[in-house]
């Protein structure tokens, strides 16, 4: 496409990965009028900020990183590329590889053949850490850092530090760690991260691409404030309690060790994998470098991080709608939600959605509770009251959640794209599901029919039945 | 005081008033006449505006979640009404019809129950119109005047033996795969489905624009027609009301319900009395011709609460008849793991027709394909659980589909309007809906729900078991036969064939309230090509 002198000046940017949680953040800080075209490549559609919204130089791409020809045409040698799209959380070793390593090599290919400008990839400190065994998040990163470095391409590298800020997938695993009376804290504590806002990484990746800070340079980037870990926890904790935690030390090492055997028979139902609790093995701290030192001025100390985050979002300790809207999201698209979706199911409840917020009998709650545990528990429970409890308020709830992520363009992807599967493998993939859906059922009828009956006997008994 | 004084803005009403004003008349037009809060007016795609919209759940869902279809609710319809259309339904809880076994659908919104159609323009056949009194030729030029006034399209083919080709009509719009591929293989099956099932298929005749007519765009496939057309390519009454509203011989007086007329001993309508529609205090509107064009329930309501005022009598109006309909979801083998079309008309774009026992006994079907719709409901009857219904969903939404068939109904003594004087507020007598089924109707829903099954298969298509819908009788809010058609003026409640009262020499009914037989069609069409027929007589008769 060819560009007049003052859109060369400009220059394009295209950015993946921008529904992840980083990347929804940065999208929402991004100046239109600094870049002559803005492209987005997403998996999935994404609700664009207001200020986005309608802008006929902003697009999105509907694809994966794979499918380059998608998106080769957008990259030319006036384009600036931020990548931030990756697979993290807990997945199967294969599928991290596949996006984060050969995803990228994709992605760094197309830009070669398209001479793009520059290339900002966003990696992970994770690449950094000692003991790394089994982590094959952190392996797949490096192996694309590699390829990076290989190229023709004019890079960046950074690699931050544990982000916290609203909707941190790493703030609410070391919540759930923190939130009770008691702390649960892997070792002794000592080990040092050195946290940084999401905000504040937006702003210093915008910075980098403003600057052209191009140097085929890798940045490790973090927070202004180096703490232990043992007092993250504690300060994780006083944001829901007003008296400091009674510690629980439990080693870390047994844990991945314990993790690494079932991870092979049980893998997908365990809640995470082994190599995730490197993190708590690996100091997550910086080699501070100048360009780094000139920007870490006014960035967020981890008081501040968290101040904002009880004060601005919801909290998903305390809130049990935050709780279930996460784990009900998480069941039905595979994601977080964001916080669109988390306003729009507490407004439900608020409109009286469904019907009444109270849970009605001890088993509804007793199977609330357990429903927001993991997906996996989710599923059992949902299947049960699909076929045994049909006017439960947890259908109601993930009725109500599915009506409003299919109205998201977040999440309607999820819930209404065809899979690029033909019909045998989708017939194959519809068994495998029925077959994972009846066990599940199975258990759950086992398990709760009986539970039910007494819980139901025991109110009727006691003349306590609310609903 | 105007020539005529219209009641209701539905398409019989408004076309009506366009007719008479375009003969140079003065129109009168009283209505309820809600409107629409608020409609995304942006020209976006429905999965564009996901996008675009700053709250999308508010638009879709409602504001109070009350698009949101629970689990505990009515199985609902595939395409449920969404909040944009709420203003459609919203009803006056003082006129409340009282009725056992019956579901009237009726609208107080400007535009009438249109607003939220689905655009079928199917003109009666001479089989069908045979008891009207007036023959098919008579009605041709009107469903033409119709069809260049809000812009029809079709196609000529097979359809075309039980559904007239008149002129007027566009070419057809695009067709989406799902339809495509159904009709191609009709096509080359043909004999086969029209020797052996008596059955025909063909393009829809949409009332959507191909090319743009008056300050009407053509469609751009938005697949947004069920939440309101932002370009208003999906032709609904409002639109024609706006015309009329250009004409300074018009006049429109909404928020104001139509209680009863007041007539003097010889039969003739001195003044109509009204009230507002949130208020009680009446008033007097007097009135030169009275048009009625509210509907059958809302016209014969009108007409039996100015018997019981002016006589104290309470009168039946017998051979109140109501469309069946079922609807059977069904699944195309061959469309299974391709991509919906999200960017296309909404709704049905194909016709079949099944040949009855006579002529007139033509069994109608829509066939839809599913394209864009809010979808939980759907996914949430599928039977597993919701994780595993999506998956099942998003690879098999476009094979999706469903069959709606429209049965038509005769005049029957034992189905009947009246008012109900005993209960509620004495001073707004209910009305009162008399209405039961007959064995004969179960017997041919099943022989016909046969038939489309087999149709279907030889299509490559599968009924989904369990999710065929029976709705209840009234359920479709087609109705007719109150103040019928006659040739015997002595017959009291009646009309002549140019919908003069027998009764009142200054009233004229424009609506079905006068049909003497109702087709399995839509007739919406029709209702708005009798009105401009009937304004047209009565002009020529003044």
């Amino acid at each position: 496409m060819a560009l007049g002198s003052q859109e060369e000046s400009k220059g394009a940017l295209f950015i993946t990965g921008t529904s992840g949680f980083v990347g929804k953040r940065l999208l929402r800080q991004i100046n239109p009028a600094d870049y002559s075209r803005i492209t987005l490549l997403n998996r999935q559609r994404t609700q664009l900020p207001g200020h986005l919204a309608g802008i006929a130089w902003v697009r999105q791409i509907e694809g994966t990183l794979k499918e380059s020809e998608l998106y080769s045409s957008c990259l030319d040698r006036h384009t600036r590329i931020i990548h931030l799209a990756g697979i993290t959380g807990k997945t199967e070793r294969d599928a991290y590889f596949e996006t984060n390593t050969h995803g990228t090599e994709q992605l760094i290919r197309a830009a070669e053949r398209a001479g793009v400008h520059a290339f900002l990839f966003v990696s992970s400190i994770a690449v950094s850490f000692k003991a790394r065994d089994g982590y094959h998040y952190a392996e797949s990163k490096q192996q694309a850092e590699r390829m990076l470095q290989s190229s023709r391409l004019c890079y960046c590298i950074i690699r931050p530090t544990m982000i916290l800020g609203e909707g941190s997938p790493v703030l609410r695993n070391l919540s759930t760690l923190a939130k009770g009376p008691v702390i649960l804290q892997p070792g002794s504590g000592k080990i040092a991260v050195q946290p940084i806002d999401v905000g504040d990484l937006g702003k210093l990746l915008l910075a980098i691409v403003a600057e052209d800070a191009f140097g085929n340079n890798v940045l490790e980037i973090g927070g202004p404030e180096v703490i232990t870990l043992a007092d993250l926890l504690q300060k994780i904790h006083l944001a829901h309690h007003e008296k400091p935690g009674i510690v629980i030390r439990f080693p870390p090492g047994l844990l991945i060790f314990g993790f690494r055997i079932l991870e092979n028979i049980i893998g997908k139902y365990l809640p995470a994998t082994a190599g995730q609790f490197a993190s708590f093995c690996n100091s997550g701290t910086i080699q501070p470098d100048a360009w780094w030192s000139r920007h870490s001025g006014g960035l967020k100390n981890v008081d501040s991080m968290l101040a904002g985050l009880t004060i601005t979002g919801p909290s998903l300790v305390d809130d049990p709608r935050a709780r279930e809207c996460s784990a009900y999201t998480r069941y039905l698209v595979n994601q977080e939600p964001d916080s669109y979706i988390q306003r729009k199911y507490a407004e439900a409840f608020a409109a009286g959605r469904p019907l009444a917020s109270a849970d009605r009998c001890r088993f509804e709650s007793l199977i609330t509770r357990i429903s927001t545990i993991h997906p996996i528990y989710t599923r059992a429970i949902d299947g049960y009251c699909k076929f045994f409890y049909r006017d439960s308020m947890i259908r109601k709830k993930l009725v109500l959640l599915l009506a409003i992520l299919e109205c998201s363009s977040g999440s309607t992807g999820m819930i209404d794209r065809t899979d690029s599967y033909g019909p045998p493998l989708m017939l194959l993939t519809f068994l495998t599901q029925m077959t994972r859906s009846m066990v599940l059922l199975l258990i759950a009828t086992i398990l709760f029919s009986p539970i039910r009956l007494a819980l139901d006997c025991a109110e009727w008994l006691s003349g306590d039945r609310r609903g | 005081m105007a020539d005529f004084t219209v009641v209701g803005s539905g398409a019989s009403g408004v076309h009506f008033a366009l007719t008479a004003l375009e003969r140079g008349c003065s129109v009168e037009m009283i209505d309820v006449g809600w409107t629409p809060n608020s409609v995304a007016l942006t020209p976006d795609s429905f999965t564009k505006l996901k996008e675009t919209l700053a709250d999308p759940a508010d638009y879709f869902l409602g504001r109070n979640f009350e698009g949101v279809s629970m689990p505990d609710g009515n199985p609902g319809e595939f395409f449920g009404n969404p909040p944009s259309k709420e203003y459609v339904f919203r009803r006056l809880s003082r006129f409340e019809p009282y009725a056992e076994n019956f579901a009237p659908v009726y609208s107080f919104a400007r535009g009438g129950l249109a607003e939220a159609w689905n655009g079928g323009c199917y003109p009666l056949n001479e089989h069908e119109i045979e008891d009207f009194l007036f023959s098919y030729a008579e009605l041709e030029p009107y469903y033409a005047q119709v069809a260049n006034r809000i812009g029809i399209n079709g196609e000529k083919d097979d359809l075309a033996a039980s559904v007239p080709w008149h002129a007027g009509l566009q070419a057809p719009l695009r067709l989406d795969q799902h339809s495509a591929l159904l009709l191609s293989l009709y096509r080359s099956k043909r004999k086969t489905f029209q020797r052996r099932l008596g059955c025909r298929i063909g393009h829809g005749r949409l009332a959507v624009l191909g090319q743009d007519l008056g300050g009407r765009e053509s469609c751009d496939y938005l697949g947004r027609c069920l939440w309101g057309c932002p370009r208003q390519a999906l032709y609904t009454p409002s639109a024609t009301l706006r015309e009329c509203l250009t004409n300074p011989n018009f006049t429109y007086t909404d928020r104001h319900y139509v209680r009863y007329f007041r007539y003097n001993d010889s039969g003739r309508i001195e003044n109509l009395v009204v009230q507002p529609a949130e208020g009680r205090h009446h008033r007097e509107i007097p009135v030169n011709t009275l048009v009625l064009a509210a509907g059958t329930l809302g016209s014969s309501r009108i007409l039996l609460e100015s018997v019981f005022r002016e006589s104290g009598a309470v009168i039946r109006l017998p051979g109140l008849m109501a469309n069946r309909k079922i609807t059977v979801p069904y699944l195309n083998l061959l469309m299974i793991g391709k991509p919906f079309a999200a960017e296309s008309y909404q709704f049905h774009q194909l016709a079949m027709g099944l040949d009855g026992g006579r002529p007139k006994d033509y069994i109608h079907c829509l066939i839809t394909s599913l394209k864009t719709a809010m979808i939980h409901p759907i996914i949430d009857r599928f039977p597993f659980d919701l994780r595993t219904s999506s998956f099942l969903f998003r690879n098999l939404h476009a094979s999706l589909g469903f069959v709606d068939i429209h049965f038509h109904d005769t005049r029957r003594a034992q189905n009947y309007l009246t008012l109900d004087t005993t209960i509620g507020d004495p001073d707004y007598p209910r009305l009162k809906i008399c209405y039961s089924e007959t064995d004969d109707n179960t017997r041919e829903s099943d022989a016909v729900l046969k038939r489309i099954k087999n149709a279907l298969l030889r299509l490559g298509c599968l009924v989904i078991p369990g999710m065929t819908r029976w709705y209840p009788a009234g359920a479709v809010g087609q109705y007719a036969g109150t103040l019928p058609i006659t040739n015997n003026p002595a017959q009291q409640w009646t009309t002549n064939p140019d919908g003069r009262s027998n009764d009142f020499e200054n009233l004229c009914v424009a609506d079905a309230s006068t049909y003497p037989f109702l087709p399995a069609k839509n007739i919406a069409f029709t209702l708005m090509a009798n009105a401009s027929r009937v304004a047209d007589r009565v002009n020529y008769s003044e």
